[in-house]
């Protein structure tokens, strides 16, 4: 099943619970202590920008190293590309599964590199092989039938975020080729379908998180869960029903008319983003509250763009005025918890990235800003404060 | 997994120790904190984009000296609340008991900005001089940003300084808006990275505002490299440059090692790369090597991204050989 050592994860999972209680003073240092030694997991995984140098780094030497291979070998024997693709994707493999049994690398940077590369070179091998005996179907379903088995098995054996995003993105690809080849129907059902697979997919995830034997593939459940509650939202959408029925499906809509079910897609376009937020806070779900602050704007877009008031400025001061009341509201109602709720900061919110990252933001957004200000009264080059180093 | 009790049966916590934490995970608070400042964030730069058009809008109605008035009259607002309601200063980090207080602080300096800025294009306040508007807004900003503790006004101040003197170095437009062909430019921008270095390093040693040091050093870092790799490319005296992008990564790895901030060491180590590949690349220009050249830099890549991943994992090894680390 999984490439890494199971025990090892575990002790990872373990030590990290243990990091917290010491940063709260559950524990003594003593104990502390005690328990990092006893469950070290011995696994390499740095800091996030070494983690970015590594997947950079190792990407690029790697498929430089290939350049290399392919002009000394394949220039000649071009038609047989798809060998050396299977060579160099099972090199991939090899070299991936050498790093994690022993020099444990985990979420390194590294084994990312080598996974993605061979999910690379794999597909259009598979495609190849098995891609002839799909007839009659589009290259686009044969592609996705064919790298969907591939996707699955790496999601299962490396506990990729990556891999399984590129699963649910392949599994719904599938899903909406299989509906079109319906026919007149598939746009009757298509929102409805796309739902309803949401739907069966996030409960199987939401209990898959809570038993023991899925625990430590639970960034892949949390990668699904994601992607399944963003579909769900997009598959209800008024913006995305009636531009795809235009897009897919030859719909002519001329001025007055609208799609069919319209009140419905409406309801579901302000109502559903409400109860995301209304449950994430409910079940004190990080996940649905945020895709729930998201699709509030998406919804807000939507209706925008349908009835426009061709006024952005009244759109963005009213907007700005509601966004700061609500805060202010809320940051004031939870000065003291509220149904386990709470404005101060949870352990895990405590890094240093987080605070100087919004210093960085600060300057690029607000330095835009005001200086925008400045140049809208001035007319020549000059205008400006003097962001441009043009004068 | 039920971790609390395996600590208990590893012998490593008492029973006491168990309940306490089952309790504390039982009754952990849900946080909701960088979401609503998100939202805050979110709101107020909707807020101020949108009042901004309206006035520009309708400058002709409202006109120039109620618009002024008004900006002022908000401006000595937020800054009256914040006055009241600061802690006192201390070189220390100070931690505002009220959430809002750090964006009062932001809004009452943006429009303080907003008002020089108006009233120099209105009224040329500083004649000709462009540059003293926003010198002058920079200083208010850095005081700003010691008095109430304020990193966001720290970056605000810094770019306003740097573009003061000709100078955008906000992240996204560092490499787009900038003119490197201009020598003063470029030497002004070595000159400017290298003095918030100096400032970040000196904050710290005399434990002035140490936690200010991320923000200082991360437009430092930035400056120092594009304006010396520019200075690389463009100008002659090439050894100069690559010795003095090799100063400034070597500075900066140590930097990162010491106060474990890798975020620096990756920097350093990328805009090295490029200036390594850039040098190797004239070196064999310069030797003449013809259609082996395509040959070498193949392996060339291979090479170094292989060293540079070593490098990488082993970097306290290595380091440790050279420069006796802190512990």
């Amino acid at each position: 099943m999984i490439a890494y050592n199971k025990e090892a994860l575990k002790k990872r999972l373990i030590l990290q619970k243990v990091e917290e209680w010491f940063a709260k003073k559950l524990l003594t240092k003593e104990q502390y202590k005690r328990a990092s030694y006893q469950y070290n997991s011995g696994l390499y995984t740095p800091s996030i920008f070494i983690k970015i140098g590594l997947y950079l780094l190792t990407s690029f030497g790697m498929t430089t190293g290939f350049g290399i291979v392919s002009l000394l070998f394949v220039v000649d024997r071009a038609q047989y590309y798809q060998v050396f693709f299977a060579i160099y994707g099972f090199v991939c493999v090899g070299a991936l599964e050498f790093l994690i049994r022993s020099t444990k690398h985990y979420k390194s940077g590294m084994p990312q590199a080598f996974l993605y590369t061979a999910l690379g070179f794999l597909m259009p091998v598979m495609f190849k092989i098995f891609g002839g005996t799909l007839e009659g179907t589009n290259t686009i379903l044969k592609i996705a039938l064919v790298y969907l088995p591939l996707l699955i098995a790496a999601t299962i054996r490396y506990n990729d975020r990556g891999v399984a995003f590129a699963l649910m993105a392949c599994l719904f690809t599938v899903y909406f080729l299989l509906i079109m080849k319906i026919g007149d129907m598939a746009k009757l059902i298509m929102p409805f379908a796309f739902m309803l697979l949401s739907i069966a997919i996030y409960l199987w995830t939401i209990r898959a998180k809570a038993k023991e034997e899925f625990l430590l593939w639970d960034d892949c459940l949390s990668v699904f869960e994601t992607v399944v509650l963003l579909v769900f939202y997009a598959a209800g959408n008024y913006y995305v029903i009636r531009e795809s029925s235009v897009q897919f499906f030859d719909m002519h809509l001329n001025k007055g008319e609208d799609i069919p079910l319209a009140i419905v897609f409406y309801l579901f376009t302000a109502l559903v983003p409400l109860v995301y937020v209304y449950f994430g806070l409910k079940k004190k779900n990080k996940t649905l509250l945020w895709i729930g602050v998201l699709t509030i704007v998406l919804a807000v877009l939507t209706f925008k763009y349908y009835y426009g008031l061709h006024h952005p400025e009244y759109t963005l001061t009213i907007a700005g005025i509601i966004a700061i009341a609500i805060a202010y509201f809320s940051i004031n109602y939870l000065k003291t918890p509220k149904y386990g709720i709470t404005f101060e900061q949870g352990y895990e919110d405590e890094t240093f990235l987080s605070s100087n990252a919004e210093a960085l933001i600060i300057a690029q957004s607000f330095t835009q800003a005001s200086h925008q200000k400045t140049t809208d009264f001035g007319g020549g080059s000059s205008g400006g404060a003097g962001a441009t180093g043009e004068w | 997994m039920d971790i609390p009790q395996l600590l208990r049966n590893d012998g490593i916590i008492t029973e006491e120790d168990c309940q306490k934490i089952e309790n504390y995970e039982q009754t952990k608070l849900f946080s909701v904190h960088w979401e609503l400042r998100t939202i805050l964030y979110a709101g107020i730069l909707l807020l101020t984009s949108g009042i901004g058009i309206l006035v520009y809008k309708n400058i002709d109605t409202i006109g120039h000296q109620a618009v002024l008035a008004a900006i002022a009259l908000a401006c000595m607002g937020c800054f009256y609340y914040c006055f009241k309601n600061k802690d006192s200063y201390s070189n220390q980090l100070v931690q505002n008991s009220s959430p809002l207080f750090d964006y009062i602080a932001l809004l009452g300096n943006l429009l303080f900005g907003t008002f020089i800025g108006y009233f120099q294009y209105q009224y040329q306040l500083f004649g000709n001089n462009l540059w003293a508007a926003t010198l002058v807004t920079g200083i208010v900003f850095f005081v700003g940003a010691y008095l109430l503790d304020h990193k966001g006004l720290l970056s605000l101040g810094i770019t306003s300084l740097a573009s003061s003197i000709g100078l955008s170095i906000t992240p996204l437009q560092l490499l787009q808006s900038n003119n490197f062909d201009s020598k003063s430019l470029t030497f002004s921008a070595i000159v400017y990275g290298f003095g918030l270095a100096v400032v970040a390093k000196a904050g710290e040693r005399e434990r002035i505002k140490a936690h200010f040091s991320f923000t200082y050093n991360n437009f430092a870092i930035n400056l120092l490299f594009c304006a010396s790799l520019a200075s690389l490319f463009m100008y002659e005296l090439k050894p100069i440059s690559f010795l003095l992008v090799l100063g400034i990564s070597a500075y900066y790895i140590i930097h990162a090692i010491n106060n474990q901030r890798f975020y620096f060491m990756l920097l350093s180590v990328i805009y090295t790369y490029i200036a390594m590949t850039y040098a190797f690349y004239e070196l064999m220009d310069f030797m003449h090597l013809g259609g082996w050249a395509f040959a070498i830099a193949q392996y060339y890549f291979v090479g170094t991204c292989g060293g540079m991943v070593y490098f990488l994992i082993e970097h306290k090894k290595i380091l440790n050989k050279f420069y006796k680390l802190k512990k």
